[in-house]
């Protein structure tokens, strides 16, 4: 599919597709922390906001500053900044999340000096008492921020085009995701995860044309549902997904038909209000957003949606993806564990830590799909 | 100046304990005398429930003695067994650990009793994230208070509406809490007057830290670790203001005799991040024996940046305020300008930087940290890779090989 084929290049070389973007449209790039960013202010500022994503290179140059028990995303997106590979960015957005990034982001800032850098600091309790107060006036200044970086104002109304624009594309992987769990033979190993990353990476104009197409073919084109066994896979969640999983699952009989992971549902799950103060608008979007461990929200609990979302695409079972040294999910897994396993729905733990699926990966994922399948 | 050659503990050492056995005798005691305890982490502005008649009890601690008692990582394991990864805060882990043990722990006082409420700040994820556990796992409430990261470059506006919006919290959701849960109106009296213990005991350790700027220094960093426990759980009565009185006296009165911790004082040195808990004494004798003393640590400086500036007469403000002074909450440009400034007052020679492996807070930007230092001082330092409670994260004979390298290196700089 063509379509794929642009996406797949997208990010397999998102730095070659930037600087091209860049010399095309003379515009300016802002590299953006994963999750709880509010992308939609840096797009009406006239600036494209891109999801620092990881890599799977192996980490070198940032061994001389972060020791190896920090997490993969921390470690590896400051390796790519150190070795040039983030030279297409003209600023920073960082958004409060952890403490790993948080401290590493002043790091950041020590080393970025030059070029303009700007922490959001989102609160971490989602609905207290001044929470979203806070946020929206965190937002206000990540908008005078870019407006004096552009050098001109950002009217409510280009703001509430960009939000409306961003909901568009939420809305279009929303419906890609429904057709996965209809019809999930229409989707082979990673495709949902290269198809979501590219959208942490291209303008949304360009790429709700691409997907729009996409979705079109692919409704046409529904395949029989084979016999395989349906899983959900949870975790990942600040960085593409462990490399070769979803073909291991695939190769061992196994289909994924929803997920909660980073280049996931995550990235669209919350829509943002598209009347009314647009402040407001995107504080209540993302405070009402994603279910994750690194906020506390105790009525919006991870373990909670993931089961939800395990029962809601009738899986059989559910990959958990724990990213080796995340404390934050770490801490909540024991509460997952004992809920998925409440609910009836088995689950396979793997902890992950980007250095690619291995053939004892392959075995424990295979004796899990053979006992879902009751072999 | 007379060399003594042998490590002499302070009297007051023994006095702490007495303090602290009591104390831990209350804990168990609470329940069946009536007494509501209040679950805290370090830093929690405990006078707030202090004062509403809640007695405070820190995790934190009894992990330290679970520490020292040797039986730290054999804890941390009974939660590694339910699933907690071994990567976790070994604070945290110990703390689950034990409450998941029940009277089955090791922990050298039998475990804390069941908590009647919670309460956790965001400064350290882990702390909430730790804390949200122990609400789960004993169904009490917990009480949350969102702090905001002090990032480098913030202006004072931006700062101030951080701090406003943590007042906010303690207004509209902490003291209605205490309200309801204690069935009377808030004791602001009684606050008040906490407060201004909490803040004396603060200035009062500040002045026991500080004393190591002394040449020699009369103590060392690991007499100031081990007599941080009055002010960690009894801040907030008066016995922690006049057990830091009595300690100051003694330590007044080393200075003035020019006594010195480790015989001849030879080098000075920085410890970083938090202490090694069962193995303070070793480090403490390693040290000594090169006539090493370790007269600094950001450790102690995270109280003393903290405690010792509260006001009274604005009890709120002033509260949340002392949560956004934590060096822990800080970003990497103060934590830089804070190490350059402690290596100038303590007339520091050397940085002895300790991994406290699965804290946090303290190890993302620490070689950052420590490389920047560097630059600007011109001091030697060496990393060493342990953790404070779990020791198998900890080589002793790696350590001592580490350590004597760096001595050699200090020495030949001295010639």
């Amino acid at each position: 599919m063509e379509n794929l084929r642009r996406f797949s290049e997208v990010v397999e070389d998102p730095r070659r597709y930037l600087l091209e973007w860049k010399g095309r449209t003379r515009r300016r790039v802002i590299a953006c922390s994963p999750m709880y960013m509010p992308e939609e202010i840096v797009h009406a500022a006239g600036m494209l906001p891109v999801t620092l994503l990881g890599s799977n290179k192996t980490v070198t140059l940032a061994d001389n500053y972060l020791h190896t028990f920090i997490c993969h995303p921390v470690r590896s997106n400051f390796d790519q900044f150190l070795k040039g590979g983030l030279d297409f960015a003209d600023g920073l957005v960082f958004s409060d999340i952890c403490d790993q990034e948080k401290r590493v982001a002043s790091l950041w800032r020590l080393h970025f000096s030059s070029r303009f850098c700007h922490f959001v600091r989102f609160p971490k309790m989602m609905h207290g008492a001044g929470s979203k107060e806070h946020l929206i006036r965190e937002l206000a200044r990540l908008r005078a921020a870019l407006e004096n970086l552009a050098g001109s104002k950002i009217a409510d109304d280009v703001l509430r085009r960009s939000i409306s624009l961003y909901n568009r594309t939420r809305m279009l992987l929303t419906q890609t995701y429904q057709l996965r769990r209809d019809s999930p033979g229409c989707f082979s190993g990673d495709e949902l995860s290269i198809v979501v990353s590219a959208a942490m990476v291209m303008p949304k104009e360009e790429y709700n044309q691409l997907l729009s197409d996409y979705l079109k073919q692919k409704q046409s084109h529904r395949l029989p549902v084979e016999d395989r066994v349906r899983l959900v896979i949870a975790g990942s969640p600040c960085e593409d997904l462990e490399p070769g999983i979803s073909q291991m699952i695939e190769e061992v009989g196994g289909v994924v038909v929803d997920d909660d992971i980073f280049t996931g549902s995550r990235y669209f799950s919350s829509a943002v209000p598209e009347s009314g103060d647009p402040l407001i608008a995107l504080s209540d979007g993302y405070l009402q957003g994603i279910a994750c461990p690194t906020k506390y929200d105790p009525k919006n609990k991870w373990a909670d949606h993931v089961l939800a979302i395990a029962k809601q695409a009738k899986a059989s079972g559910v990959v958990v993806l724990l990213p080796k040294y995340c404390e934050i999910y770490a801490f909540e897994y024991p509460h997952l564990k004992s809920l998925l396993t409440e609910g009836g729905i088995p689950h396979l733990l793997l902890e992950c830590d980007h250095s690619g699926a291995t053939a004892g990966t392959k075995t424990r994922l295979q004796a899990f799909v053979e006992t879902l399948r009751g072999e | 100046m007379k060399a003594e050659q042998r490590y002499q503990p302070l009297k007051s050492h023994n006095i702490q304990r007495k303090l602290l056995d009591d104390y831990y005798a209350e804990v168990k005691q609470a329940q069946s005398r009536g007494i509501k305890t209040c679950y805290a982490i370090g830093h929690a502005p405990t006078d707030l429930a202090v004062a509403m008649g809640f007695l405070p009890v820190y995790p934190e601690n009894h992990n330290t003695m679970c520490g020292a008692a040797q039986v730290g990582a054999e804890i941390c394991e009974v939660a590694e067994a339910h699933g907690y990864s071994m990567d976790l805060c070994s604070y945290s882990k110990c703390d689950l650990g034990s409450s998941l043990a029940g009277p089955g722990t090791k922990s050298p006082i039998g475990g804390l009793p069941k908590p009647d409420i919670l309460m956790a700040t965001t400064v350290c994820n882990t702390h909430l994230k730790w804390f949200e556990e122990l609400s789960r796992i004993w169904h009490v409430p917990l009480l949350v208070l969102d702090v905001p990261y002090f990032h480098d470059g913030l202006n004072e506006q931006d700062q101030a509406a951080g701090v406003q919006y943590t007042v906010r919290q303690l207004k509209e959701e902490w003291i209605p809490f205490f309200e309801s849960y204690c069935h009377r109106p808030y004791d602001w009296d009684k606050l008040q007057e906490c407060m201004g213990y909490t803040s004396k005991t603060g200035q009062l350790y500040a002045q026991v830290v500080n004393s190591c700027k002394n040449k020699p220094s009369p103590l060392t960093v690991f007499d100031t670790f081990l007599l941080l426990g009055a002010l960690m759980n009894l801040r907030g009565y008066p016995q922690a203001v006049s057990f830091y009185e009595q300690l100051n006296a003694e330590i007044a009165e080393r200075v003035e005799r020019k006594f010195s911790a480790v015989g001849e004082e030879k080098y000075r040195l920085y410890f970083d991040n938090i202490p090694v808990w069962y193995k303070v004494g070793w480090f403490s004798r390693k040290f000594t024996s090169y006539g090493a003393c370790m007269v600094a640590a950001v450790y102690s400086q995270v109280w003393i940046r903290c405690f010792g500036q509260e006001d009274p007469a604005r009890p709120l403000e002033s509260i949340a305020e002392t949560q956004f002074l934590l060096t822990t909450n800080q970003g990497t440009m103060s934590r830089i300008n804070l190490l350059n400034q402690i290596c100038r007052d303590f007339s520091v020679d050397g940085l002895v930087m300790q991994v406290s492996r699965t804290c946090k807070v303290f190890i993302p930007d620490q070689i950052g940290i420590m490389k920047q230092v560097q630059e600007e001082t011109g001091l030697p330092g060496v990393i060493i890779e342990a953790d404070m409670i779990d020791s198998r994260f900890f080589s002793e004979k790696e350590a001592d090989s580490l350590i004597d390298g760096f001595m050699e290196i200090l020495r030949t700089r001295k010639v």
